[in-house]
């Protein structure tokens, strides 16, 4: 099942057997209520409220307190490079993205699925063995520049071909040079997501950052077309 | 605001042609339907839909599904940039979805606004074909 929420499809693939629309109906229901929590385009959302300084932190809604915390840990982890103040007033949804599928994945497999994906916008998170995931090729519009075999884990890349020059890095205020997408595999998505963000944003610095980040692998494209990954990238 | 529309798309079956052939061995059906996926609105170039036609063989036991044809009866084509997407990206969107079946790709990362609308909305149609 797809429904377009947060500005963005988000795909709800379930492989087991039977039917199992009730439980991705409350996965959709969960993602509304992140929409009109953090968005960023609804003047009523807490995240507003708490830019425009309506709503103290404190009295914030313990998931929005949750995300701000861990993009403050983030941000400390990744040199600045992700950045929920990087465009200027608060904006959290690199990271909440990430965490609302981690969470959506909790749900379907509390509700008894083994194996199922759930993708917003290109970044995904995978439970149970043997899924095929494509990577978009960066300059081939229709190109898969990678097909990785992977299971439990989570899959976000990061490119410039998203959205136009969306990722920018918070040290200059332009788009990263030298680099062309990263795709980051690990075990959470909110984690994969932000890493994958921030090593884009470094630019040619990038690959080697990745190789330091525990439990979680990587692949760069860079500007000339060589690709990098870490040692443990799934079969590339 | 941005504005989501969503419109979830019932199972339509479009069209019903039914070819039956019949072999000396195993008796082979075959028929064509089409899926229609969910329509998408594509930021804010306009809405988008994939529409596929999936050709189902039954030989005895073993059934196979193939899809013959992917259109986009709806996408944006307002202004002058999506009017490029939907002339250029469109047709090479359909050509692809053609090469990755061969691929057997389950999900794409990282796509853009287009291909994302379109991946999606041909998920979906997949997701009918495969329960039919």
């Amino acid at each position: 099942m797809v429904a377009q929420i947060m500005g963005m499809p988000i795909l709800i693939d379930v492989r087991d057997e039977g039917a199992h629309e009730e439980d991705m109906e409350r996965a959709f229901d969960w993602f509304r209520w992140v929409d009109a929590t953090f968005s960023t385009y609804h003047e009523d959302s807490e995240i507003r409220r708490l830019g425009r300084g309506d709503l103290d932190f404190a009295d914030a809604h313990e998931h929005v307190r949750l995300v701000l915390d861990r993009c403050e840990t983030l941000r400390q982890e990744t040199d600045g490079y992700f950045d929920a103040h990087a465009s200027g007033r608060l904006n959290p949804s690199g990271l909440v993205k990430g965490w609302s599928v981690d969470c959506a994945a909790d749900l379907l497999r509390a509700a008894g699925l083994e194996r199922f994906a759930v993708s917003a916008g290109g970044d995904m998170r995978i439970v149970g063995r043997n899924w095929r995931v494509g990577i978009q090729h960066p300059q081939q519009h229709h190109g898969i520049a990678a097909v990785l075999d992977v299971g439990d884990a989570a899959v976000a890349t990061s490119g410039a071909y998203a959205r136009g020059d969306h990722v920018v890095d918070p040290h200059t205020g332009r788009p990263p040079a030298d680099v062309l997408s990263v795709t980051i595999v690990g075990p959470e998505l909110a984690t994969a997501d932000a890493y994958a963000t921030a090593a884009f944003a470094m630019g040619a610095r990038g690959p080697e950052w990745t190789a330091r980040l525990p439990g979680y692998e990587a692949m760069t494209i860079m500007t000339d077309e060589s690709v990098l990954t870490t040692g443990g990238f799934p079969g590339v | 605001m941005r504005k989501a529309i969503t419109t979830l798309l019932t199972v339509s079956a479009l069209a019903l042609p039914v070819v039956n052939t019949a072999t000396a061995a195993t008796k082979t059906r075959v028929v064509v339907h089409k899926f229609s996926g969910t329509t998408y609105q594509v930021s804010h170039f306009g809405e988008l839909k994939v529409v596929i036609t999936v050709k189902k063989t039954t030989k005895g036991k073993k059934i196979t599904r193939r899809i013959t044809a992917v259109s986009v009866p709806i996408y944006p084509a307002s202004s002058g940039r999506s009017q490029y997407i939907s002339e250029n990206a469109i047709p090479i969107l359909r050509s692809e979805t053609l090469s990755r079946q061969s691929a057997n790709i389950d999900l794409v990362s990282g796509a853009t606004d287009t291909s994302d609308a379109f991946v999606h909305s041909l998920q979906a149609a997949i997701l009918k074909a495969r329960k039919a």
